[in-house]
């Protein structure tokens, strides 16, 4: 349907709509909400916590709020330097590579932690760890960021423990990097990487799923099998997106339904829940980078695009009628997906090209923190802005662990990797690809902050 | 009530009165907009009230004075957001009859069935639908509250519309 078909198909569907909705009743506020009560309920908030400062001062300690932020960074120190590391790793023995990366990993902390004391950050090493390291946000840096891109965000950026913790065992982890990359001479020269598996909090993976054909079916667009059941995809075009069930490769699909009207990408077999992946490249999409500077009226609609994904979990309790139960969007590009024993982990990818004003006024080369679809305020030093700017496109990967199991609330926890990454998905185990490490000094453009970070799923 | 760019800079730079003004301008849209989507007072009084608070936190640092509604509205979105993944299993069941105006004569079934048909909608579903067809938000402003691409927001409602003319067609 060409776009002003579907505008108008729209306008009047709301047309419609407005003619249902009129008959609604009146809502009224209720007393509770009205600006005076509300401030009356924030003044006895602020006297709790200064209250409640003052006895902290008085020396009571809340101990798991002091060492949580603590282990947390460990945890984050552990994974860079093992991606640092460079380990050179055989891609013929993937089943090798995890516990020989733990190791290395190992021996690379513990040969950097007499280190941390002594790192010192200079001005020359203006990549953006080197920045965390010299100018350590302060507890209160992120609160003077715009509120109008990050109030949404705004209580969790208070509760974050202080980032200065950080800074000398992410500068120490250059001089760690040195020291492991001699050790490890006779390595492959190829720089592949081991990563964020731990650091995902120990993901238990399920038996591969398999992909076969039905050779009874043919024009399979997708097919995907979990047991003795089969999903498929048709994609035709002018046709409604379809989903169908077989099972034990019967010819008659148990049941199916209509999905929407973006295109599908994948089927995610995840017990008895279906994930339907929608891919959405829709020209007037608008890219919510990092701005730097205000834009003038007329320059959004000059910014780049990118697309969105969307996953759409169905219970498969009853396979004659699946049930949608989970939904959830973020903007980037579809590349893979790895299930988990609780949801999956999805791999995602933002391509940017930009004119060189447009480069001028983004830099979401820079990593940046996500909270589900609100991106948090990220401080940004002038030597960042400056290595973006003039730059003709940007991409970086998102990987996403998404719990989806349903018995507490479910979580999505992001790491997004830098520019010139490649990711690689086994059946047990996510590869980090830098191809270009070498050219960088083997130091990939990757900040990854998984500590105190757990979001909503949508 | 119109929002005067001098109650917005005043606001902004601390007046409890000025901000007051401000809120009390939206509040009952916010309210609306909770309730519809999470389904239950309680849910969207906390919803709200905590959008107050944090919309009072920021408002220091709002650029555009004429984005104050979508900004405090995605303030909004971010805590039903929250309060929605707390539904999984329930899908946050509307319940308004008791708390909708009481006196009301005329109780259309066509009331009810446009309740029903509501409840049977995701809360993200409803929200779009609130915000577009009751409050009247373009799909710009949509996408800016929900910070989403603007053809995703269309796609979604567009899906949303259908959906519901399908059921009280039926």
């Amino acid at each position: 349907m060409a776009l002003n078909e579907k505008d108008q198909d729209l306008e009047q569907e709301l047309e419609q709509a407005r003619l249902y909705f009129q008959d609604l009743p009146e809502v009224r506020l209720p007393a509770s909400l009205t600006a005076e009560s509300l401030f009356e309920r924030l003044d006895e908030l602020e006297q709790k916590e200064a209250e409640s400062q003052q006895q902290q001062k008085n020396g009571k300690v809340l101990f798991w709020k002091t060492w949580r932020p603590v282990l947390s960074y460990a945890a984050v120190f552990i994974l860079l330097v093992a991606v640092y590391y460079g380990m050179g790793i055989d891609t013929q023995k993937p089943a090798q590579l995890m516990s020989s990366a733990a190791a290395v990993s190992q021996q690379t902390a513990e040969a950097a932690l007499p280190q941390a004391q002594q790192a010192a950050p200079t001005e020359e090493n203006a990549s953006p760890r080197a920045y965390l390291a010299q100018e350590a946000p302060q507890g209160d840096a992120p609160a003077e960021a715009p509120a109008e891109e990050s109030a949404p965000a705004a209580d969790t950026r208070q509760d974050s423990p202080e980032e200065n913790e950080i800074g000398p065992m992410l500068a120490s982890s250059g001089e760690a990097t040195a020291q492991s990359k001699a050790n490890s001479e006779e390595d492959s020269t190829t720089a592949y990487y081991t990563g964020v598996v731990e650091a995902l909090r120990q993901v238990e993976f399920w038996p591969e799923t398999q992909t076969e054909q039905l050779p009874q079916l043919p024009g399979n667009e997708i097919v995907v099998r979990d047991g003795d059941l089969y999903f498929r995809y048709k994609n035709i075009d002018g046709q409604p997106n379809i989903v169908e069930i077989y099972q034990d490769k019967g010819l008659t699909p148990v049941s199916s339904f209509q999905v929407a009207d973006a295109v599908i990408v994948d089927l995610v077999p995840l017990g008895d829940r279906l994930a339907v992946v929608e891919q959405e490249d829709d020209s007037s999409a608008l890219y919510t980078g990092q701005l730097l500077t205000p834009l003038e009226e007329g320059q959004a609609a000059a910014l780049p695009q990118c697309g969105a994904v969307t996953v759409s979990v169905y219970d498969l309790s009853d396979l004659e009628q699946p049930r949608l139960v989970e939904s959830f969007t973020q903007d980037g590009k579809y590349l893979d997906h790895m299930p988990t024993e609780n949801g999956l982990v999805m791999v995602t990818r933002k391509h940017i090209d930009l004119t060189e004003g447009q480069a001028a006024l983004l830099c979401h080369g820079a990593p940046i923190i996500r909270q589900g679809n609100n991106a948090v305020a990220q401080a940004l030093s002038p030597q960042q802005v400056t290595a973006y700017q003039g730059e003709t496109g940007r991409e970086y990967v998102v990987l996403s662990l998404v719990d989806l199991s349903g018995e507490d609330r479910p979580t999505q926890t992001q790491a997004v990797l830098g520019s010139r990454l490649n990711v690689q998905l086994s059946p047990n185990a996510i590869f980090v690809l830098d191809s270009e490490a070498q050219d960088n000094g083997g130091k990939p453009q990757a900040v990854f902050d998984l500590g105190e970070i757990e979001v909503q799923l949508r | 009530m119109l929002l005067s760019r001098e109650t917005i800079a005043k606001a902004k730079g601390g007046d409890r009165q000025a901000f007051g003004q401000l809120y009390e301008s939206v509040a009952l849209e916010l309210y609306k907009v909770a309730l519809y989507t999470l389904g239950n007072p309680e849910d969207a009084e906390d919803a709200v009230s905590e959008t107050f608070l944090e919309a009072w936190k920021g408002i220091s640092g709002l650029r555009e004075e004429d984005s104050f509604r979508p900004w405090i509205f995605r303030i909004l979105s971010a805590r039903c957001k929250r309060k929605i993944s707390g539904y999984i299993k329930e899908r946050g069941n509307i319940d308004l009859e008791d708390y909708l105006e009481e006196g009301v004569e005329d109780r259309s079934p066509r009331r009810a069935e446009v309740l029903e048909v509501m409840n049977r909608l995701t809360p993200e579903e409803r929200e779009i639908v609130v915000l577009s067809v009751l409050e009247g938000y373009t799909m710009r402003e949509i996408a800016q509250i929900k910070e989403l691409p603007q053809g995703t927001v269309s796609s979604k409602l567009h899906r949303t519309l259908k959906k519901l003319r399908q059921m009280l067609n039926d």
